[in-house]
């Protein structure tokens, strides 16, 4: 306990040298913006810049991403109160109370609220991220191969199961991305795998050129395709709360806090399915539950609360196992790896700086976001109006030169449009890209754990099943599969959560 | 039974996206198993090459099989959406054009290629718009890129 709080306060020192506080300003403002504009993700964002940040130091990097991913789920809700449209797939529940708000000349304090509930969340969370981490880091460092390798695939059947209602094509997806890994050298024989004798695929497919292609110039081409009108309610007037506002939003904004921390450490969660679980809960606990959808400061405190601690708990897996929750998670693990960095429960030990210096900037962040997102909110608000044909060819040629300056490489910028081009297939078919890229980011790490496993246990597949960690942990996986199959089954031809990029 | 709240529309069994899905999904695994056998797949204690990417295989053809019989078998019919051609075609054709031209063009006239192309794409983009991208992109990405983050481009042709 005291030893975490002597670690964390030197990760203050990391992440208050100036150029880190600059980096985690660029990281919030450029999140808060792409939260605000619709057809921007953080995911996207996040692998257009993915290149940029192998020429910064590891910590600098994180520090970056990490608050670009945050600083998009905290200003969700502004494009979501004030056009009724989110502004990140998360926030669509904020649009619920939020939207009607704006409409009866009340967006400021939905706003505020809003702001205020994402903070004190923020705030909360990151604190169970330092508490809680170095524990679980230390039960993890005690994993074997078998459980490393039954962790994993819970990990996949998670990610799968719960972010669409059709099992089979996500877990397929993730067994794609599985196999697309294994592409390359093989690390213990050093043997030339699926390459057909193209060179630039020995060390795998450039996992950069992958997540741009999927998540950037896909989602381009299929928002180009796709029909959107923007409705904007640009007059905010009173940012103030009023006092039966802010008693009205102190349970819920505790009650989200709580509900999405807890949601949020499990892989395959993450924001959306957490403001929706908080939405759900204050609507049954309210008095009088009609007042929901037209404008309940309740379902816009709760939600927006839930939606950011989840945000920052889904954050665990990867700090403390290596193991990523979701697809930014996956694309910032390949921003440590490519800078060197082995995530895993050793990170906390080998690099702390890098730890508690991302986990110090995350508190900072927070209060960067409080002021990017209360007293200039104005700004955002007023960027809403940039069309997104402006938009578009600017994300494309970063992304474009992004791929080309991983390696000086023609041949990348080649394969990514080719995985746009599948990608968009993918989109079409509605097989949801997280877990392919999860997948192919695990593959190694699930191989290798596979492969010694078996060696352990002179070559006896029971052993998964036998040892009680790695039992108990499959066990989990299959019963997250019926509990979220069955109800699909039943109810077919009907639409469960979809997460989509995230 | 309707589609869409359209009674005179008969229902066809059989569901094309899953269908699709299934037959990629199925495609990869078969093709990975044939490729797989061709590496040594070691024996159940010391895993080959081939070992792993065999049972990946195995196990996403079994899955690509299932969607084709859960397609087959689902009762509606949701169709594929409309395809508008000018996006898919020209948002990757932009990105090649980068890849081809980036070495020998230089990166200006390169931006200014990409973006062109990219700007085509939207049928909502006016020619003074377009011009107005080229030279914003332009200036942007060597600003930023070349002269901001040091990367190793040339401006213009050699």
């Amino acid at each position: 306990m005291l030893e975490t709080f002597y670690s964390l306060a030197g990760g203050f020192g990391v992440a208050l040298t100036p150029e880190n506080l600059m980096y985690c300003l660029i990281g919030a403002a450029l999140g808060t913006l792409v939260g605000v504009l619709p057809g921007l993700s953080p995911v996207t964002t996040i692998a257009m810049l993915l290149p940029i940040t192998f020429k910064m130091p590891a910590v600098a990097s994180l520090i970056m991403l990490t608050g670009i991913y945050y600083g998009a789920h905290h200003a969700g809700s502004t494009t979501a109160i004030m056009m009724n449209m989110p502004g990140e797939p998360t926030s669509v529940v904020i649009c619920i109370d939020g939207h009607p708000m704006a409409r009866q000349g009340r967006a400021g304090p939905a706003l505020c609220i809003s702001a205020l509930g994402s903070f004190f969340a923020g705030v909360v969370s990151v604190g169970i991220i330092a508490l809680f981490s170095p524990p679980l880091a230390i039960v993890a460092r005690s994993f074997g191969p078998v459980e490393y390798a039954s962790m994993i695939v819970l990990a996949l059947v998670a990610v799968a199961v719960i972010t669409s209602e059709s099992a089979v094509t996500t877990i397929s997806m993730a067994v794609l991305g599985l196999l697309l890994g294994t592409i390359g050298t093989d690390v213990s024989t050093g043997l030339m795998r699926f390459t057909l004798g193209v060179h630039q695929l020995d060390d795998g497919l450039n996992f950069v050129a992958v997540a741009v292609g999927l998540f950037a110039l896909a989602q381009i081409t299929s928002n180009l395709t796709g029909n959107t009108t923007r409705v904007v309610i640009d007059k905010v007037t009173g940012l103030i709360p009023t006092k039966a506002d802010l008693k009205a939003s102190w349970g819920p904004i505790w009650r989200g806090t709580a509900l999405g921390s807890a949601i949020g450490v499990f892989p395959g969660t993450g924001p959306l399915i957490a403001s929706f679980a908080s939405y759900s809960m204050e609507r049954r606990l309210a008095k009088d539950p009609s007042r929901f959808g037209k404008g309940a400061i309740e379902g816009v405190a709760g939600p927006e609360a839930s939606n950011n601690a989840a945000t920052f708990t889904h954050f665990i897996p990867m700090l403390t196992l290596g193991i990523p929750a979701g697809a930014p998670m996956a694309l910032m693990l390949a921003a440590l790896m490519i800078q060197g960095v082995t995530a895993g429960p050793q990170l906390m030990a080998q690099h702390p700086d890098l730890f508690w210096g991302v986990i110090a900037s995350m508190f900072i962040g927070n209060a960067m976001l409080l002021i990017l997102n209360l007293p200039l909110v104005g700004i955002w608000i007023r960027l809403l109006a940039v069309p997104y044909r402006f938009l578009y060819p600017l994300v494309l040629v970063c992304c474009c030169i992004g791929v080309y300056s991983v390696n000086n490489s023609s041949f990348d910028v080649l394969f990514a449009a080719g995985v746009c081009v599948v990608g968009y297939l993918f989109v079409k078919l509605e097989c949801s890209p997280a877990p392919l890229i999860l997948g192919l980011i695990l593959e190694p790490m699930l191989e290798d754990n596979f492969r010694r496993a078996l060696l352990i246990s002179r070559g006896d597949a029971t052993v998964f099943v036998t040892r009680p960690i790695s039992a108990a942990i499959l066990l989990a996986t299959i019963g997250l599969v019926v509990v979220f199959c069955a109800p699909a089954l039943r109810r077919k031809a009907t639409h469960g959560v979809t997460e989509g990029v995230d | 039974m309707s589609v869409d709240g359209n009674p005179f529309v008969r229902v066809r069994r059989g569901e094309i996206k899953k269908i699709i899905t299934g037959v990629i999904f199925a495609g990869f695994g078969i093709t990975g198993i044939l490729m797989s056998l061709g590496y040594n797949l070691g024996t159940p204690t010391r895993v080959g090459p081939g070992g792993f990417p065999l049972l990946l295989s195995i196990i996403l053809t079994g899955l690509g099989i299932a969607n084709i019989v859960i397609g087959t078998l689902s009762a509606y019919e949701t169709g594929l959406g409309s395809w508008r051609p000018r996006a898919i075609y020209l948002i990757p054709l932009s990105v090649i054009f980068f890849g081809v031209a980036v070495r020998p063009l230089g990166l200006v006239f390169t931006i200014i290629g990409t973006t062109v192309i990219a700007c085509l794409a939207n049928p909502k983009l006016n020619l003074i718009e377009i011009a107005i991208m080229c030279v914003v992109l332009a200036a942007f990405g060597a600003g930023l890129f070349v002269y901001g983050l040091n990367l190793p481009f040339s401006l213009f042709p050699d």
